[in-house]
Order: structure tokens, then sequence, then C-alpha cells
């Protein structure tokens, strides 16, 4: 926490971030894993060699059968063949056994990591931060610091060893062929390089213009009856017909560059091959060449190709992994939340008192403006006014999520940063409109408040809360499972079970928010009814939209423009502020 | 099978319909597809001749035909290729656009209780998904599933001939990698179903828990939190060690069977002893051997696009359903009202789910040119009135008359174009000023838009922006305040003419100032227009001329 723009740790390079600095920055989440690494290598490098073995057992076997028609050592070499394949065929198995274990032992690591981290992010970084963006990263972006190994580094330096083989064994049957392969295949490759590169481009402009037209489809799916009531039906279909003329004219356009990358990739390689063909033909003319040794060398050509389109395409995806990586860097360096605050303890009788407070949101107008606020022990008081007028922030504030731009804020005379924050949440229980429900039993839900709680505790909470009814109604009771897999609560129902987890975990100020929004008025009346018994000694801020909740209050404050302008008995504010009538449509004589 | 085969017709036929004028590329697609898989069976043939008369009879004359011939192969394919594709987008350009036009169509003349429990994830499936997937059929389900079926038959045919013993045995082995692959998948589909479940459970606790980390932080929950966490992280680890296993297979395994045992070891093995005995020739072999591997790729498309037809056949029955859907009571020719004086009659309403009613016995005239408050508490049944005024919603009792005619009996389209609403959050799109008040009127020119926009007070902003009308406003016009959305909104009205404004809590979310601004928009309506305004502000109720409390 602490200040809000706290200078940037040195973390990454941003625009520096090559295969090499990532592994070193990752470098922790590899830990004791590069025997693995080792392992996994070398297996692979054996399947490798097979791959390569086995185009020159077949062209062998051809051989014997044509020239030699020796049928005796044609069964052999094919025993030979059969074993190669068979082992390798285990070898996988075992080899990705090590993979799979190397891999969930460094992506727990990791994920635990930047989950922990989003944990204690700081209240502004969070805000600020999209979170079905933040769960993405952490459940499976994080995984591609693992592919970075396997894919930029172990396959990559074995598919390069590949080449070098093939073109060495080429190399071996004739050097002309060597030599033609070494200046043809580049020429290949470079095709479906800048082939590849060209579709990309274009699935990437046709992304972009599915993206705008997608868009305004999801703005019209939400809208039909508003658009109807709009007249707009016939506006509506001339767009929609615009927009699929528009995306079709980039998926043409997209598709013809395409088919031509594609065809020309194929069309230089038949050239490439026919020159091969004149060559092997020559060869076999002048040289006596083989059939088996034509096989082999037309099959590590096709073999050269997909290598040299695997270094290729993982060498595009690296731009992709970094900047994936980068994000998930970025995660990593987040800022988390610092406690400079030393006071521990219980409170009691809590007093607080704004003095003079200013706070914005980062980037955002002054929410709070020189706001002044006093609150005695043991008091009641309703905060009301407009939606966003900074009532929330005031809450948020007590539980150490913010800390003012200016002026201080102090509970029991003492400014709040010098409080510990486990202090100042523990101490101070915030019902909330926002409810989490863990996947757990009712009982599990409500013994969050206080896990050292007893039943009969956790019952009175219940109770008091108002929950005790639909519980009891429910077949497992308090055991009823809830969650993903459970019972789903409505909205009031979870509104309470926060109530009675905030009881339950009797603290000394109790702060409203919004509590009693989603209950219907016979239950806000029940809780209403037990506030009297539950608040006494206790000091409470009610901030809320209802009249009931507000009216049960000692004293009023009603806040515009970040200020509080009138304060009260709800009687002196019913009576004296036109404001407060209006926002509560309060009639003149009522 | 053959219902399958069935079913392909069925939805041919119905697109049929919506391929008015491109009936022709469908033929001649079908013509060129034929070609194009016809020529693919003729690279091993030159590759079965260039080994056996070139390599092997070492003549070098025949390497010329075979080269110009491959060479020209390719050429051809390409400009086949390119005129396929050309069809396939003008047949899609056609038959695409038309669907998806005749589905919001649907859209628009459902009832409006439709549209409460709409969901816009399914919507986007219907429009998107399903229709996209819709496409197949001028292609892939149609003239590439019943040519690659021809051409595995050709084949099977062309194996038998050049040598039938390499060719049944070959054949029958097929199965065999099939086979393995649908057990293993039918082996690793309960792991696959628990990662899936695992994981979606999984994201959705990451999401809730850091959706919600105000109150966890306030609870002090954030070890348990890890905790849990950690319960899937290991749950997903055991998973995915199951995966790989199956992964393994399915990626090496099994192509080693295909490609190393069968189509190389099995065929050359097999193949030697036969040539030994002087049944084939190497050529032959090679040629058979790269036919047979054409045999099998196409054989699995043939499988692959039958799964796919019965996976994706959830779209394909989605969409067939709104081809045929027709309204029944379309209510396009009901009374046009001409003047527009509103009576409500005794009217009793209560949601359908719902045991309390919400208005009860209520009765209200708004003659045409009338400019009426409504007040009451939130809850007492406000904007339930209004959507019972344009038949969003229908009285459970009573009736609403308009110029006499009962509401049920009225063109809604005609009635809709006459009432304009000036909502709290209104409807704008993410796109420029000028694009959002053609909501209003499709047609305008540039001089009623910039009337409009005077007379709702707000021409003189748009006019001081860089782009002017056409400044792109964000997604619902965050770009804009909220006073400057409702006078664009108020300018649309105008814009679309409309004889009855209808401002339901329009001016609730703004500060006094912006109020006044838009008042001052409000009273540049003409005297002859209706005017609702539902509102718990004093200031915006002021210039109506009377009140209306519900209670």
């Amino acid at each position: 926490m602490g200040k809000k723009e706290s200078t940037k740790r040195v973390g990454v390079d941003k625009n520096n971030f090559t295969v090499l600095s990532a592994l070193k920055y990752f470098s922790i989440f590899y830990d004791k894993m590069h025997f693995n690494f080792f392992l996994f290598y070398f297996g692979r490098l054996i399947t490798m060699l097979e791959s390569v073995i086995v185009p020159i057992l077949i062209g062998l076997m051809i051989n014997l059968v044509v020239y030699y028609q020796d049928f005796e050592r044609f069964l052999q070499v094919g025993m030979i063949l059969l074993c190669v394949c068979v082992f390798c065929c285990v070898l996988n198995y075992l080899i990705y056994e090590i993979y799979s274990d190397f891999w969930n032992k460094i992506v727990e690591r990791i994920r635990k990591k930047t989950y922990s981290i989003a944990l204690h992010m700081t209240a502004t970084g969070l805000s600020n931060s999209n979170y079905g963006d933040l769960s993405q990263q952490i459940q499976w972006k994080v995984t591609e610091c693992v592919q970075l190994v396997v894919k930029n580094v172990i396959h990559n330096v074995n598919n390069i060893l590949q080449i070098f083989v093939c073109i060495f064994l080429i190399f071996r049957i004739s050097v002309l062929l060597g030599v033609v392969t070494v200046v043809l295949l580049p020429i290949s490759g470079y095709v479906s390089w800048t082939g590849g590169k060209v579709i990309r481009k274009e699935k990437n402009r046709n992304q972009q213009e599915y993206g705008r037209y997608i868009n305004w489809m999801y703005e019209v799916f939400g809208h039909y009856k508003e658009l109807r009531l709009l007249s707009a039906e016939s506006r509506v279909e001339s767009k929609l017909i615009e927009h699929q003329q528009e995306l079709i004219k980039t998926d043409v356009k997209a598709s013809i560059a395409t088919i031509l990358a594609q065809n020309i990739i194929n069309n230089v390689n038949v050239w490439v091959q026919m020159i091969l063909y004149v060559i092997l033909a020559w060869l076999s003319v002048k040289e006596g060449l083989t059939i088996g040794t034509v096989t082999v060398v037309l099959g590590y050509y096709t073999t050269l190709n997909k290598s040299i389109l695997v270094v290729v395409g993982d060498y595009f995806s690296i731009q992709g992994r970094m900047s994936i990586l980068q994000r998930v860097s970025e995660i990593l360096e987040a800022e988390t939340e610092t406690d400079t605050g030393t006071i521990s303890g219980e409170l009691q009788n809590a007093t607080v008192s704004f003095k003079n407070v200013t706070f914005a949101y980062r980037g955002k107008e002054d929410v709070l403006r020189d706001f002044n606020l006093d609150i005695s022990a043991g008091e009641k008081l309703a905060i009301v006014g407009e939606s966003g007028c900074g009532k929330s922030t005031l809450a948020y504030m007590l539980i150490g999520f913010y800390r003012p731009n200016s002026g201080t804020v102090l509970l029991n005379g003492r400014a709040l940063e010098e409080y510990s924050l486990s202090y100042l949440r523990r101490n101070i229980g915030v019902v909330q409109q926002e409810i989490f429900i863990f996947d757990g039993s009712i009982r599990d839900n409500i013994m969050i408040g206080n896990p050292d709680a007893t039943e009969e505790m956790m019952i009175n909470a219940v109770k008091a809360a108002g929950a005790y009814e639909f519980i009891m109604e429910m077949e497992d009771k308090f055991d009823t499972m809830l969650g993903k897999n459970g019972r789903q609560l409505s909205g009031g129902q979870k509104q309470r079970i926060s109530i009675a987890r905030v009881y339950l975990k009797n603290p000394s100020l109790i702060i409203f928010d919004e509590a009693t929004a989603s209950l219907d008025q016979a239950t806000e009346e029940k809780i209403l009814g037990d506030w009297e018994q539950i608040l006494a000694e206790r000091t409470a801020i009610v901030i809320a939209h209802r009249k009931s909740s507000v009216m049960m209050c000692q004293k009023i404050a009603l806040m515009e423009e970040g200020r509080i302008v009138e304060i009260g008995t709800p009687e002196y504010m019913a009576k004296n502020s036109a404001k407060f009538r209006t926002l509560f449509a309060i009639g003149e004589g009522e | 099978m053959v219902k399958k085969i069935q079913y392909r017709f069925r939805v041919l036929k119905e697109l049929n319909k919506y391929a008015v004028g491109v009936r022709g590329f469908f033929l001649i697609k079908i013509f060129l597809s034929a070609l194009s898989i016809g020529m693919a069976l003729i690279a091993p043939y030159l590759y079965g001749q260039y080994i056996q008369r070139t390599i092997l009879g070492k003549h070098m004359e025949c390497l010329v035909w075979i080269v110009g011939i491959y060479i020209g192969t390719q050429l051809l394919s390409t400009v086949l290729a390119l005129l396929n594709n050309k069809c396939t987008y003008t047949i899609n350009n056609k038959v695409t656009v038309a669907v998806r036009t005749k589905i919001m169509r649907n859209r628009f003349q459902q009832k409006f209780q439709f549209y409460t429990n709409l969901n816009v994830g399914n919507e986007k499936m219907i429009f998107d998904d399903a229709v996209g997937k819709m496409c197949d059929f001028c292609g892939i389900q149609t003239i590439d599933y019943f040519l690659l079926v021809l051409q595995v038959v050709t084949l099977t045919f062309m194996l038998l001939v050049m040598e039938w013993h390499l060719a049944v045995l070959m054949i029958i082995s097929i199965p065999i990698s099939f086979w393995i692959n649908h057990l293993n998948g039918k082996a690793a589909k309960e792991n696959n179903q628990q990662t899936w479940n695992n994981d979606r459970a999984w994201g959705d606790w990451i999401f809730t828990s850091i959706n919600a980390w105000k109150e966890i932080r306030a609870m002090q929950l954030e070890e348990r939190c890890e905790e849990n966490f950690d319960e899937y992280s290991k749950k997903y680890s055991k998973l995915f060690r199951v995966y790989t296993r199956f992964w393994v297979t399915r990626r090496f395994t099994i192509p080693k069977i295909k490609e190393e045992f069968l189509m190389q070891f099995l065929l050359i093995f097999v193949g030697g002893v036969l040539i030994c005995k002087g049944n084939i020739t190497i050529g032959s072999l090679l040629a058979f051997s790269q036919y047979y591997s054409i045999l099998t790729s196409s054989l699995q498309t043939v499988i692959n696009t039958d799964t796919d037809l019965q996976i994706n056949s959830v779209h394909y029955d989605k969409v067939l359903k709104e081809l045929e859907w027709t309204d029944e009571e379309a209510k396009n020719n009901g009374y046009k009202p001409q003047n527009y004086d509103i009576k409500v009659d005794n009217v009793t309403f209560r949601y359908p789910e719902g045991n309390v009613d919400i208005l009860k016995d209520f009765s209200l005239t708004i003659p045409k040119g009338d400019r009426v408050g409504i007040v009451g508490q939130s809850g007492a049944g406000k904007s339930t009135l209004l959507n019972l005024l344009v038949g969003v919603l229908e009285p459970t009792d009573g009736r609403i008359l308009i110029d006499g005619h009962d509401l049920r009996e009225i063109n809604q389209k005609v009635l809709h174009q006459k009432v304009g609403f000036i909502l709290q959050e209104g409807v704008l799109f993410n796109t420029t000023i000028r694009e959002n008040l053609l909501y209003g009127k499709e047609d305008a020119t540039q001089e009623e838009i910039e009337k409009a926009c005077e007379r709702a007070c707000v021409k003189e902003f748009i006019e001081s922006l860089p782009n002017k009308y056409d400044t792109e406003i964000g997604e619902k016009g965050t770009l804009l305040s909220g006073g400057q959305r409702q006078r664009i909104i108020l300018a649309r009205a105008f814009l679309k003419d409309v004889d009855i404004f209808v401002f339901d809590e329009a001016t609730s979310a703004l500060d006094q100032h912006t109020e006044n601004l838009i008042q001052n928009a409000i009273s540049n309506i003409n005297k002859d227009k209706t005017i609702i305004v539902v509102s718990h502000r004093e200031s915006s109720l002021e210039i109506c001329n009377r009140r209306v409390l519900i209670e």
C-alpha cells in the first residue's frame, strides 16, 4: 500500500525481452528442473535420430529387393526397422512422463505465485486491472513460461540439429546433391516464410474487421427491445448487410492472399523437387545412383522442408510468447500491499474522524474534497447521497484499501497508518454489496467471520442476520453445500449470509455498505429489529439508499460532491433538509 | 449414413431458397472441385513412372514430359483453387447475408417478452457460429464430401487393379489405425471431461475470487483462497499427467503405426516379396504407396466430415428453426393511429411470476399535446406504466386505448415510430455521432441532422469537436458526459419526428446545471406534442401542466 504512485521496481527491460533474458528472469521457477530438462532433451534427440535412420532402412530394403534380390537380408533389415519403431513408441511414453512432471511442477509454482500476488496487489492496482484478463493470465498464460523452454530451446535445438544431420548425410551420398540442397532449401524456406507472413498479416486484418462486426452485433443483441421502440429495424438490417459485406470483402482478400501464398509455396516446392528429380536422374545415369538412395534423398528433402518450417514457426511464436511473458512478468512485478503499521491488539469503543481528507482514484476526479466527519464511540451514523458521491470510498479507506491524498483519518485518536492492516481488517467489519460465497457448506461460509466461534455464537449471528429461517428450510440446514456444485442462493440470501459473517466476527466498528439493498421489506424489518441489540456497544456506519435503514440511525449525514453538506437527527433532516427529502421522496408534510 | 445424406439434402434445399442468382456458381463449383480432386491423382503416377523409367530404365527423354506435367498440373490447380474460391465466396456472400438478415427480421417480430430472457451469448452463437458453420454446406459438407467418397471408391478400384493381393491386405489394415484412434479417443474422453470441468470451475473460482477482492481482504480470507487454489492446481496436474499419455498416443504412436508401420514397413515388406515374385514393379509399388496415402487421408476426411455434421447439427438445427420461423400474428396490418389520444382504462398488471399487483385498476387519460408528470416512490409502477403504454408489457386486466382502439389491434411499428424514449441509460452505439443519429431516421440529410441537434441544444457542442458529427463516442457513449449523451438521444428523437416524448428518469443522474441545459432543450418541443415525464426531481417536472401520483 503506502504511497499511491510508488516507483516501479526494476524488473524487465520492456523492449529487450529476449529468449535468454526471459529464461534468466523466470529461472527461479525452473529451479531443480535442469536434469529433467536434460533427460527430456536427450529422449527427443534419440527419437529425432530414429526419424533420420528410418528412410535409410527403407531405402536399403528397396535396394535389396530390386537390385540384389537378397531376401534374407531384406527380412533382417525389416525386423530392425520394426524394432526401432517399437522402441521409439515406448521411449516417447517415457520422455513424456518426464515432460508432464516438470510441466506440472513449474506451472504449479508460477500459478501459485501469480495468484498470491493478485490477492495481495494494492487496491489501486487491482481496481485498474481487468479481472477477466488477470484470471486468464494466472490460469493459462503462465504456461508459456514452460513452453519457452520446451519449444524455443529443446525442440528448436533438436530441429536445427536434425537439419544439419540430414544435410550431412546428403553430402555423404553425393557432394553435388549436397550443394544443390544447400542452395535450394533456403529458397523454398524463404518462400514458405514470406508466404506464411502474408497469410498471417491477412488473417490479422481480417480479425480486426471481424472484431468491429461482432462488437456491433453484441450491441444489437443487447438492445433488440430499444431498437424496436426506436423503430430502427430497417436501419439495423441495412447496417447488418453493410457490415457483413465489409467483412466478406476482407475475407475474400485474405482467402485470395492465402491461396496465392499457399500455391506459390507449392509451385516453388514442385520446381525445386523437379530440379532434384533431374539431378537424381542424371546421377543415376552417370554414377549409378540406386532407387533406394533416391527415396532416401527425397525423404530427407521432405523432412528438411518440415523442420525448417517448424524452426521458422517457432521463431515467429517467440514474439507472441514474449509479449505474453511480458504481461506475466508485469504481474510478478505488481506492487503488493505493504503493511507499515505497528499497532495491533483489540479495538474498543471506536471513534473515527476524517480531517480534511481529499482523495481521488487514479486518473479520476476527486471523490472526497476536504472531507470532515467525526463519529463518536457507540454512535450509529447513516451516510446518504446520490450514487457515485464517494460513500463507499469512506468504508474502503477505513480498512486500508486506499490512503488519503491529503488530510488524515484518525481511529481512536491515532492516524490510520499507525495500525497494521490485519488489525484494521479484523476489528472493522464491512458488510458489502458484492458477496463472496466459497464452495463449501453454509456453516463454512459463515464461520469465515470467526473460525473459533461456537455453534451457539454462530446460530445467534445467523438469527440476527435474518438468515435462520431460510437455512432451516433447506434439507441439509447448515451443511447445505453452496457454490458451483451446490445450491445457488438468491441475492438476498447471500446478503444475509454476509451479514451473519460480520456479526460473528464481532468487530467494534461495523460498516453497512448498501447491505440491505437486495432484501425484501419483511426481512429488512427483521434485521433492523435486531440492530438495537447487535449494535449496542458498537460504532456503526450505515450507507444506504433505503429510508427504513437510514431512519433507524441516530444521525444522518448527507454527502454531496465529496463533502458532508448537512448533518442531523432523522427527524431534523426530514423536516429541514430539502435535499434529503428529494433523495428519499418524502413529501413536504410527511 | 443414409439419414445423414438425407439431412444434407434437406439443409441444402432450405438454403437453396436464399441462393437466388448464385445457383449457377454452385454447379461451376462442383465441376471445379471434381477437376481438382481428379488432378491430385496424377502425381503418384508420374512418380512411379519417374522411378521406373528414368532411374531404373535410365530413359532421360521421359524426364521432360514428367517434369512438364508435374509443373503444368501444379499451375493449373492454382488457377482452379482461385476460381473455386471465387465461387465459394459468391455463394456465401449471397446466402449467409440473406440468412442473417432473415434471423434479424425474426428477432424484430418477436413478442416483447422474448427479449427479457434473451441470452446475448446465445444470440452470438446463432448469428455468428451457427450461420458461419452453415457455410460448410455449399462446399465441405456437400460437394467435397460426395466427391471424396467418389475418390475413395475410385482409388480402391485403382489399387485393386494395380495389385490386388497388396490392395486387399492394405485396405484390410486401414481400420486398425482408425480403431486404435477411436479407442484412444474414447479412453481419453473421461479424463478430458474432468479436465474441462476442473478448468472451468477453477477459472470461475479465480475470476470470482479476484472480483470479490474487497470482501476477501476485508474478511482476511487470502490464505483460504490460496489453499483452495492449490487444490484446483493439484487436480489439474494429476489430470494433465494422464492427458499427456493419451496425447502421446494420438500424436506419436498412432501416426507411427500409420506412416511407418503400415505405409512404409508393411507396404515395402509385402511389396518386396511381390516384386521378387514379379507381380509388381518397384515404380508401381512406390506409386501404389502414394495412392494408398491419398486413400487413407481422404477416408479420414470423409469420416471427419461426417463427425462434424453430427457435432454441428446442433447449430444447423438452430438455423433451420430460424429459417422456418414465421410470426403467426404479424402485427403489421393493425390500425394506424392518427391522433395518439391515450386512454388507460382500469388496467391491472402483475408479472406472470409475481404475486403482487404492480398496478391495480389504474385509469388515466392523456390527450394529444398533454404534458403530464408521473411521480411516485420507486417500485410504485411508473416504469411499468410506460412499458404498458407502448405494448412492451400487456395488461393483466383492463385495456389501453389509443384513439379509441385497443393497443392490441394497433400497428405496433407505426406506434413505435411516433414514440421517443429518453431513458436514464439510453442506447448509444460505439460509433460516430452521425451514425447514432441516423438510427432515428435512416435517410436524414445533413441539414435535418443539424436542425435536430440545434433543437436539442447540442449542435454547438458537436460542432466544437474536431471531427464534428464524425466523432467516435465510445462504448455506450462513454466518451461523452451524461448530459451530452442525453441531448444526443433527444436530438435523435427530434430527428425521428415523434409525436410522444417519454422521459423516464432521464435527468436523475445529472447535476443541476446539466439538467437545466436539457430542460432548455425540452422546452423546444412543439406544443402539439405529448410529453410524459417520470422523475423524482422537482425541476424536471416543471414543464408539466399536471401530475399523476402512482402508489
